[in-house]
This record gives C-alpha cells, structure tokens and sequence, in this order.
C-alpha cells in the first residue's frame, strides 16, 4: 500500500485535491486506521515544514529585493552628477541636479545675502573712516566679497571630507555619497551661519553706534530672518530633526515682528517633534496653541497629527 | 502585471514567482506606504522592513495554496495583512489585548495571519526536523513544493536526470516523514489534529 500512489493520495487529500466522495471515504478509513491517520498527520507536518523552508527563503531573497529597491532609490537620489569624488572637487565646478535644488536654495540665498552683507558692512566702514569715497566697483568690493561662501579652504574642505556621516538620515534613503553630502551642506550652514552672526552683530554695532536705523539695516536684518527660517527648513528637509528643532525654538522666539514666519517655524517645529518621536510637553503644548489658532496654516496639520495620535491611544486603551 | 498574471506567476512556482515577487517588491512603491503605516504607530524603519517582509510571506503562501481567492486587489490585500500584522505586533509588545479591526478590512476573504502562523510548539518541532535533514534534501523539497518540474530540479541540483530527482524527492520526503514521526511532541501534534 504504501508506494509512491499512496504518497501521493495522502498529499491530495492534505491538499484537498480530492473530490467530496474521495474526500468522505479517505476519512472514514483514517477513523477506522489509526496507522493511515498517523501517516496522514506526519505528510500535513511534512507540508508544514517544507513550508517553513519556502519562508525561510524567501526571506533571504526579500533581504536581497531590500537591498536592490535601496540601491535604486539611492541612484535616483543622487543629488551631484559626480557622486563619490565630488568632494574633491571645488564647489564651482559642481553641477547642481534639480532634485538638490531645494537643499541648495537655503545656502544660495545665505550666499547671496552674505555678499550684500559684506558690500553694506564695506560702505559703513568707508563712512566711519570718515572717507567720502563710497566703494563701488567691483575692484574695491573684490577683497572682501568675491569670495564663494561655498567654497572653503583647501584644509577645511578636507575636514568635511573626513567628517563622520550624520546619523540622523534615514536608512532607507541614506547612501554613502548622501551621507556624505548631508554632512558637508550641514558644515557649510554653520560656517554661512556663524559669518551671518558675525556680521548681524556688525550692523548691531553699527546702529548703535550711529543711533541710526535706516531702512537698508531694517531690511538686511528680516533678511537674516528669512535666511535663518531657509536653513532652519533646510535642517528639516535634511532630516537633521535635533538641529532643525533648536533652530526652530530659535526663529520663534526672536520673530515678535514676524508673524508669518513664526507661524511656518511653529509649523515645522511641531513636525519636527513628530519625525524625532519628541510627544513631551513642549510639543504637546506647540500643538495645543496651533490648534487653538484656527488661522495658523499648520491648524487643519494639526488637527491630523492629533486625530492620529488619539488613534493611536484609543488603540492602546482596547 | 495584472492582478491575474500575478497570481499565476506566483502558482506556476520557479522563477516566474520570484519575479512576481519581487515586481511587487520593486515597482509597486507599497514598500514605503507600510513603512509610513508602521512608523505612524510607534515602530521604526526595520519595523517597517520586517512587517512588509512578513506580509509578503504571508501573501506568497496564501497565494500558492488558495487561500487568496482574489475578491479584492492584492495591493489592498497586501496592505492589510500588513497592517494586521503590525496591530499584533504592538498588542504582543504591549501585552495587551488588542482586537484586530476585521472590519475596517476591505475584502471578504481575509484570513487572519495568526490563524495561517503555527503555534510555536509546532514550529519548534518542524525546525528540530528540519535540522537532522541534509541540505540537499532540503533544497529538493522546496523546489518540488514550489512546483518545479523535475528537469529543473535535476538542473538546480546537478542530477544527470529527471528520473533520477523524482528518486531523490521520494527518497528526502519519506526521510523527512520518519524524522517527523520520531519526535517526541509527534504523538501531541497527532492527538491535537483529531
């Protein structure tokens, strides 16, 4: 009885391969064969085993999917057109891709505005030495300001090189050439940003000093504002959340005269907490003032994150 | 790929399963919508990886042995199994109990994931079983269950011919059998199936 049909039969009951009739029958005799049922029962568990088998490779083969979708998405991530050795090269003969436009735009204005900076800080240093001449070509302004704020000197180039990657970029978008990119743009927003402050002081010092507040002052100082918010959301989109946050806290606390800019910092401050798992109290009471605030466009952003956090809770709860 | 194409891919065994495997994997983009799904309650970038992985598991097997009767798209089928899974997932991390939300289920012939998962007493006594099996046996049985002829498994497995792996396959299933029924917990798992 017990041949190669026989192993097949059981194997098309287990299966249920059988019609209702064979079905019936295979059954009656297991009732009465204690052997059959045995031998039933040790084909199911053989089934289950080799099942096992299949999941475990396909697991393994999942793993290597896993490992191809990243090596796709990080390909079509590649923010320079030269990805490993573009650290090498200085910042003036990168080509700049359309997809790292937005994480460049922040550095771009800051360079812009640093340039304007530089010129105005010139002029008032012209002034105070009591020289009428006000320096306007590009001659006089060249010492000074020609200089790229992208582009670092050799020896600092080199430390950013070595820098260790940021470990807050996700793992599922992060590849070397990214890590290594997001460390360099952050370097280079501190180095932008701790000239900006030197020279916000400058012009701090200049207005008191002069007991002036002209309007060229008033503007330059919002436009430090506004670049501090772009490299603030440029720490945000970069996915540094613990930068962005102190950033954010930052803009908000000096913005009493901005009120449009307070409320995109409260906005992302508050997504911020959320993509860094910060549900304390300092996020609990930013989302209660947005949600009180029917007018703040982070109000209806609000609104989801909360109505999934109570999700969440209630899920918990059952 | 239609919905169709894919469940006869994944039938039909071979490689053409592995490809429709891995043409969800790849193209579909469900990948990082379970990964938002799972970080959004609490878990974190493997978390994510993982469930999608258990999910596709669980899709290939329910696939493979009719389970899945194709009432409803495999795209919201695969999502929901996933979701349920990570439900289980935080209720077993919790110790709490948590009933899965059946009803917010958008198909009629969903079968729950705990139901197609073995007690781990059954799984421990599989994997004991497997571990006095050779590997060559192994890789017959699993090729065989995915239905593959036995051209391609003489081919996958250097036999000089077809014959000759349907031998080894008999051979390794018997094997595997007497293994199975010199177990200790065998007797258990029999009483419990009547």
């Amino acid at each position: 009885m017990k041949n190669l049909g026989f192993f097949e039969n059981i194997e098309r009951y287990i299966n249920n391969d059988l019609t209702t009739d064979q079905k019936r029958t295979y059954e009656e005799a297991m009732a009465n064969d204690p052997e059959l049922a045995q031998m039933v029962e040790a084909h199911r568990l053989a089934s289950q085993a080799i099942d096992l088998l299949i999941e475990q490779s396909l697991r393994v083969d999942l793993k290597k999917m896993n490992q191809e979708y990243k090596r796709q998405r990080a390909k079509a991530k590649q923010p320079l057109s030269v990805a490993s050795k573009s650290e090498a090269i200085p910042s003036t003969t990168r080509t700049i891709s359309p997809s790292s436009k937005s994480r460049w735009m922040p550095l771009l204005v800051a360079a812009s505005l640093f340039i304007c900076l530089s010129y105005f800080g010139l002029q008032w240093l012209t002034q105070q030495d009591g020289a009428t001449h006000v320096a306007t070509t590009t001659e006089q302004i060249e010492p000074t300001t020609h200089k790229d704020p992208l582009q670092l000197p050799a020896e600092e180039t080199g430390t950013l090189v070595s820098t260790e990657t940021p470990t807050s970029i996700s793992e599922d978008e992060a590849s070397t050439t990214e890590e290594r990119m997001a460390s360099t743009t952050a370097n280079r927003k501190e180095e932008i940003e701790r000239k900006i402050a030197l020279k916000k002081k400058e012009i701090e010092a200049a207005q008191k000093a002069n007991g002036q507040s002209s309007e060229t002052i008033a503007d330059a100082t919002k436009e430090l504002f506004k670049s501090d918010y772009d490299m603030a959301y440029g720490l945000y989109q970069d996915k540094q959340y613990d930068k962005a946050i102190a950033k954010f806290k930052k803009i908000i606390a000096n913005s009493n005269n901005d009120k449009h800019y307070k409320h995109l910092a409260e906005g992302y401050l508050l997504l911020s907490y959320v993509a860094n798992k910060e549900t304390k109290e300092p996020f609990q009471k930013l989302l209660a003032d947005i949600l009180k605030d029917e007018k703040h466009p982070f109000h209806s952003k609000a609104q989801t994150i909360k109505l999934t956090m109570d999700g969440i809770l209630k899920k918990l709860s059952e | 790929m239609t919905d169709s194409q894919l469940i006869e891919a994944i039938k039909a065994g071979g490689t053409s399963r592995l490809r429709a495997i891995r043409y969800i994997y790849i193209d579909w983009g469900l990948r990082s919508k379970i990964i938002q799904l799972v970080r959004s309650y609490g878990g974190n970038q493997q978390d994510g990886e993982d469930i999608y992985h258990e999910g596709l598991i669980v899709l290939d097997r329910n696939i493979r042995q009719d389970k899945f009767r194709g009432d409803s798209a495999i795209k919201s089928y695969l999502y929901s199994i996933c979701r349920l899974l990570w439900m289980n997932q935080i209720r077993k991390n919790a110790k709490i109990n948590l009933t899965a939300d059946h009803q917010t289920m958008d198909q009629d012939n969903w079968e729950s994931p705990e139901a197609v998962y073995l007690s781990d007493e059954r799984r421990n006594l599989l994997a004991t079983a497997l571990s006095q099996l050779n590997e060559r046996c192994k890789r017959i049985l699993e090729l065989w269950k995915l239905s593959y002829s036995m051209e391609e498994i003489a081919r996958e497995l250097d036999l000089s011919n077809a014959t000759i792996a349907k031998k080894n396959r008999y051979r390794c299933h018997k094997r595997l059998i007497k293994i199975l029924e010199e177990q200790p917990t065998f007797t258990k798992s029999l009483k419990e199936s009547r």
